[in-house]
């Protein structure tokens, strides 16, 4: 164990680890502050920068990215009352009128804090209950993943868009365009149309480049620019005795947070809000939440950022990505030659306590730059879109091509960035399609290898009870989905004359 | 008509002739099938197949859903505000026609000199007007991230017609 954790310690004590990981937190909480870009997009972006990398090195410059962009979307939340992510509203809610009243600095205090505090409650569970489940998942076979693979679809499809159909069909987008390239089995062509570079399938950086980052660049040119706001930081710092008066709601609010992230497909939005209304629920201030109340602001943060560890737990132990980001964060550990699963716990357990390691101090650095660099990062936030978006294309471009040294994969990040407009014209979301593009040869590579273990017979999909496990789960997942989205009525048309 | 209702007849129509498409067309034209196939649910089309079949249904599904809501004059909702706007699309158009002519002149005329063009005309084109700012962006931009690929990752990125200048020789 100790020779384990040594040799661990040994793969993450090197500057490039301690560097990337900095970078990646500044990185990521400057895309956060900035409203219209998003933390995955940010994730997208700073992918193509990890290539060259050591594995743990970018992936944990990926993770500060992530962690980043939770955080910093609380900080235009809290000036401007325009949330760099949707999380943040949340934050906002409280953030935003104490900022009026000449207490930005607290409130941006307070969402460190309790950021902070959220992060490193979620990271330690993380390290604890990540083991545990891929010691678990040891015993799964083909047929076991099949069914953990269909469910974490199932439920990411359906909570990633208001609309089920719309987010089912966008997973099957995600899915067809997943078996272009030489057949798993028979190594026949599959839509390969006699361009050799389709044979070893799409990658999956112009994908997802084309898919999250180029869309918001058409999107900006086809909306009316807002006009630009200047943040300011104004008012007393918070104290010691504010964040001991908010703890209770601090530490429920990352248990929430833990409890919602560990679940595949919930995110930090509703960690966010059930944590906040627990907290007003529960607090003797609840009438004041909505007008300026600091604990507000804390549980909100809380429940954000207590999901970022958790949902690395899935993720991690199973190869199942909790949401859109870890979905990318899988993406960059298969770029890298390794799987996320039981299997890495068994074959590379020095990387996996070396990124332990490496996320612990990435709650250090999130409050390092939280608190010396606030100032710098809400200015940047400031540059206005009109440059900003430019450069993000230009940005796109690089990346798409340093991935196989290739122009074809600059051609398909462009034609994933014209689908992706599509799609968001339609109102599809492209979460479900990226998820279903990254897990798809997984999937078909299960289900035909335990058709093959079982001669084409289909009840291999039941022949244990971890199937029978994920069956129900699914069945009660998409139950659930349906019976909530009846239950909604929908507003009645204004009666055109 | 509302927004929210053409977008899900459109989103409809076309899951359902894509999934047609693909595999009525596209499979059996683009889908090699080995004659050794053991197990039909082996097939090289099985997969595809099926996600299509599944796509279509979807489509129906949501036709079948909106016409519902016609009929029953039940709405969901209107266009959010973050939406492009129906009168401004033909801009976006504009940058993707500008993103396949950078495509185009890549590797001829280099990503640096190539980028650095397309960030002059989009910034031009979003309306930054102030040439203190666009030029050192445009041409710093291009260049730093040349660098960094080439020196600090190792990745090779064409020079184009500046490869005497940047890489000498």
């Amino acid at each position: 164990m100790f020779d384990t954790i040594a040799a661990a310690f040994a793969i993450f004590a090197t500057v490039d680890n301690a560097l990337a990981l900095f970078v990646g937190v500044i990185f990521g909480t400057i895309i956060g502050a900035i409203p219209g870009m998003t933390t995955p997009m940010g994730v997208a972006l700073a992918l193509p920068f990890t290539f060259t990398m050591q594995p743990v090195t970018g992936i944990l410059l990926l993770l500060g990215v992530y962690k980043g962009g939770l955080y910093g979307g609380s900080i235009t939340a809290i000036l401007l009352n325009a949330p760099g992510t949707p999380a943040a509203s949340c934050t906002g809610l409280d953030g935003y009128p104490l900022a009026k009243r000449g207490e930005a600095r607290r409130a941006l205090d307070m969402a460190l804090y309790s950021s902070c505090t959220a992060d490193f409650i979620s990271n330690l569970s993380l390290i604890f209950c990540a083991g545990i489940l891929a010691s678990f998942a040891l015993s799964f076979g083909p047929p076991e993943f099949f069914t953990l693979i269909v469910f974490s679809l199932t439920i990411i499809a359906g909570v990633s868009g208001d609309d089920l159909l719309k987010g089912l069909g966008s997973a099957c987008l995600g899915l067809i365009l997943a078996t272009v390239g030489l057949d798993l089995v028979y190594g026949s062509n599959r839509f390969i149309f006699d361009n050799y570079e389709l044979m070893s399938g799409l990658n999956f950086i112009p994908v997802l480049i084309g898919l999250f980052a180029l869309p918001e660049v058409f999107t900006f040119y086809a909306t009316r620019e807002q006009p630009h706001e200047h943040s300011s930081l104004a008012g007393k710092h918070a104290t010691f005795a504010d964040y001991r008066r908010n703890l209770k709601s601090i530490i429920r609010g990352s248990l929430i947070g833990v409890v919602l992230g560990a679940i595949p497909g919930i995110g930090g939005s509703p960690a966010a809000f059930l944590s906040y209304s627990e907290a007003k629920r529960n607090s003797k201030n609840g009438h004041n939440f909505g007008k300026g109340e600091l604990e507000g602001v804390a549980a909100a943060e809380a429940g954000n950022n207590g999901v970022a560890g958790a949902t690395l737990i899935p993720l991690l132990a199973l190869g199942v990505p909790g949401d859109i980001i870890t979905a990318i964060i899988l993406g960059a550990f298969m770029i890298h030659g390794l799987r996320p699963g039981p299997l890495l716990f068994q074959d590379n357990i020095n990387l996996i306590y070396a990124l332990f390691m490496g996320i612990m101090l990435s709650s250090a650095y999130l409050f390092i730059v939280g608190k010396m660099s606030i100032r710098a990062i809400a200015k940047i936030a400031d540059v206005p879109n009109r440059i900003l978006f430019p450069v993000v294309l230009v940005l796109c471009v690089f990346g798409a091509y340093a991935i196989n040294n290739t122009i074809f994969d600059v051609l398909v990040m462009f034609a994933m960035g014209i689908i992706g407009f599509g799609m968001r014209l339609l109102g599809i979301p492209a979460a479900p399609f990226l998820i279903a593009f990254i897990l798809g040869p997984l999937l078909e590579d299960n289900f035909r290898q335990s058709l093959l273990l079982a001669r084409g017979d289909f009840t291999i999909f039941m022949r244990s009870y971890i199937c029978w496990f994920f069956w129900g789960l699914t069945a009660l997942t998409v139950g659930a989905m349906i019976y909530q989205r009846t239950g909604t009525r929908p507003l009645k048309l204004p009666t055109e004359g | 008509m509302n927004y929210l209702l053409r977008q899900n007849v459109i989103a409809g129509g076309f899951y359902l002739i894509l999934g047609l498409l693909i595999v009525f067309v596209l499979i059996p034209i683009g889908v090699d099938e080995p004659s050794n196939v053991q197990y039909a649910p082996l097939a090289p089309s099985y997969w595809p197949r099926i996600i299509c079949f599944a796509l279509a249904v979807l489509g129906i599904a949501m036709l079948i859903r909106s016409v519902m809501q016609i009929r029953s004059g039940w709405a969901s909702g209107e266009a959010p505000e973050d939406a492009p706007e129906a009168r401004l699309i033909w801009r976006a158009g504009v940058v993707i026609a500008l993103g396949f002519a950078l495509y185009a002149v890549l590797e001829t005329l280099g990503f640096v000199l190539a980028t650095a063009i397309v960030l002059v005309v989009l910034m031009l084109f979003a309306g930054e007007r102030r040439l203190q700012i666009i030029l050192p962006v445009a041409a710093g931009v291009p260049l730093a991230l040349y660098f960094f690929f080439v020196k600090a990752a190792s990745i090779p990125i064409p020079a184009g017609i500046l490869e005497s200048v940047l890489v000498g020789g």
